[in-house]
């Protein structure tokens, strides 16, 4: 069995008395589309900033490529090559798309330190920003800032942001989210066209948007693991229906 | 376009070389403010505009660098030269820098606010207090103005006013290309997103260190010019005043600008002027003055002149 690229052990976090998750464990191979479902307040994007390091787990421990990351800041761990889009549009507003584009890529450099010359100078950095607009498509807005991007616009260029430093593992929290089918249909197409070798975490609403990417789905529930199966295995299972449309009881 | 800047920014370097025989030397000791005053708000906006710490105790590495200078030029070593006397006083400021930015920024918004404005009250405290070293409110007088080389002395005024303008020079130079670096550039997406700039892979922390110590540091350079300009320092160089006064030169001007503090600190400096020889309440004034700039002009004068709102350098 190959290392996993992600492993998520006993895991806890709780929040004053609020238990938000509960003996979480994951494991997700290299290169794995992997999704995680649940109704709101399953804990999902508390997992997501527990893994990002945004919060520090209660108890449990966090491995990425092997390496114990459970105390690492956030930007320790994205220089190691976890990378995460957030659920609310989380962008650089007031600075072009050219701009973002060159922080990300600025990001894994030790030249973001450099304050003596002018953005223009670092061609290499500004010059990889180009291509990369271009091969999105994005050339035509990269010099307009963020803010005024309509809003799908916007969540492309968060996975601009988001892939630019070629990471290892990408964590998508409901990446479709207010999205229009169309624009829904060309972030799908996006991810089953990303490179194979980039393992990714996907939290999604759109049930048929989860089981169109991923290959395994990891169902949450009030803090907890409730079952984790393929796409096929999930739609059949009584549980999963049941926290979806509601028990006997309900 | 370039070139129109260009020649602006060499015609008005010319007006600055030749003021000190054109106007009177009270004029050009009010030009000399006005430059000071403009290091001090570009190093707050450094904070408060690019990266989006709203510091209210930034006269406290004002004040501090002009009683370093002060109390040794004076106690300790009478007739020190010029370069001693700014290193001495840059070590104090850049280690009280260092010391507060540690405390100062575990916190966010308004409780840095908060922070920022206690620490600069505890320098006021001592400095009011401590009579024996400070002279308590009544201040250090009688500072000398440096030697420097070749029999020049910065006690003569046309001297002294050709320093401070190369300082402003300088410094405006600096950031000028500062703004514009890839640091800059962070300096910024920390001010528009701190936890993204963490998920891309960036020290945030390091980065808000390094510009709290430099912007530290300028008011630093200013607080001494203030000092040897004024040849007298107090607590009111510490002062809440003095900290809420360079905000206003700040957002007045246009924060996150890089001209906009130098426009502000030159409207404050000319107001404060004109007012005070009318009005003993000139601070009431400033404060409607604030008033007005947040109603009309959120972005300052540079934004509103640019007429777009958020105009950014």
């Amino acid at each position: 069995m190959s290392p996993s690229q992600l492993a998520v052990q006993n895991l806890d976090m709780r929040f004053g008395g609020l238990e938000a998750l509960r003996d979480i464990n994951l494991s997700l191979a290299p290169g794995e589309r992997r999704a995680i479902i649940g109704p709101n307040g399953a804990g999902k994007t508390t997992l997501f900033n527990v893994i990002s390091g945004a919060l520090r787990p209660s108890r449990g421990r966090i491995y990425f490529s092997g390496v114990d990351v459970t105390r690492l800041a956030p930007d320790r761990r994205a220089r190691l090559g976890l990378s995460r889009t957030f659920q609310m549009t989380n962008l650089f507003r007031t600075l072009s798309v050219r701009e973002n584009v060159f922080l990300a890529l600025a990001a894994l450099t030790p030249r973001k330190f450099s304050m003596l010359r002018p953005l223009s100078s670092h061609g290499d950095i500004a010059r990889a920003a180009e291509a990369l607009l271009s091969d999105w498509g994005m050339l035509g807005l990269a010099d307009r800032p963020v803010k005024s991007l309509s809003y799908g616009d916007q969540r492309q260029v968060e996975l601009i942001l988001a892939l630019a430093g070629r990471p290892k593992l990408l964590l998508m929290d409901e990446p479709t989210a207010g999205l229009s089918p169309a624009e829904t249909r060309r972030v799908v197409d996006t991810l089953h066209g990303l490179d194979k070798s980039i393992t990714v975490l996907l939290i999604e609403h759109d049930l048929e948007v989860a089981f169109a990417i991923a290959e395994r789905v990891t169902v949450l529930h009030l803090g907890s693991v409730v079952i984790e199966g393929t796409p096929a295995e999930i739609r059949r299972d009584s549980r999963v229906q049941e926290i979806y449309l509601g028990g006997p009881e309900a | 376009m370039t070139w129109i800047r260009a020649g602006a920014v060499f015609l008005l370097l010319v007006s600055l070389a030749v003021v000190p025989w054109l106007l009177s030397p009270y004029d050009v000791g009010i030009l000399v403010q006005v430059m000071i005053y403009a290091i001090f708000a570009m190093s707050l906006d450094l904070l408060l505009g690019y990266t989006g710490l709203p510091s209210l105790g930034h006269a406290a590495y004002f004040g501090l660098a002009g009683y370093a200078v002060a109390l040794i030029s004076t106690k300790l070593w009478t007739g020190a030269a010029l370069a001693p006397l700014v290193v001495a006083g840059l070590a104090v400021t850049g280690a009280a820098g260092i010391f507060f930015a540690l405390l100062a920024l575990r916190t966010h918004g308004v409780y840095f606010l908060m922070i920022t404005l206690a620490l600069a009250q505890v320098l006021w405290g001592i400095a009011f207090k401590w009579r024996s070293l400070t002279g308590g409110d009544d201040g250090l007088p009688g500072i000398r103005r440096p030697e420097l080389a070749f029999g020049l002395s910065l006690a003569d005024p046309t001297i002294f006013y050709f320093a401070v303008l190369l300082a402003f020079v300088l410094i405006t130079a600096f950031l000028h290309v500062l703004v514009r670096s890839p640091f800059g550039l962070a300096l910024k997406g920390i001010r528009d997103s701190e936890s993204r700039m963490l998920a891309l892979g960036y020290n945030v922390w390091l980065h808000k260190l390094i510009i709290f110590v430099l912007a530290a540091l300028m008011a630093g350079i200013a607080g001494m010019l203030f000092t040897f300009y004024n040849h007298f320092v107090s607590p009111s160089d510490l002062s809440l005043v003095l900290s809420a006064k360079v905000l206003l030169m700040v957002t007045l001007g246009g924060a996150g600008t890089l001209y906009g503090p130098i426009l502000g600190a030159f409207a404050i400096v000319m107001l404060e002027n004109m007012l005070s020889a009318w009005t003993e309440r000139w601070l009431l004034l400033l404060g409607l003055l604030y008033v007005a700039s947040v109603t009309w002009a959120p972005n300052g004068i540079v934004g509103f002149l640019a007429g777009r709102p958020g105009a950014q350098d």
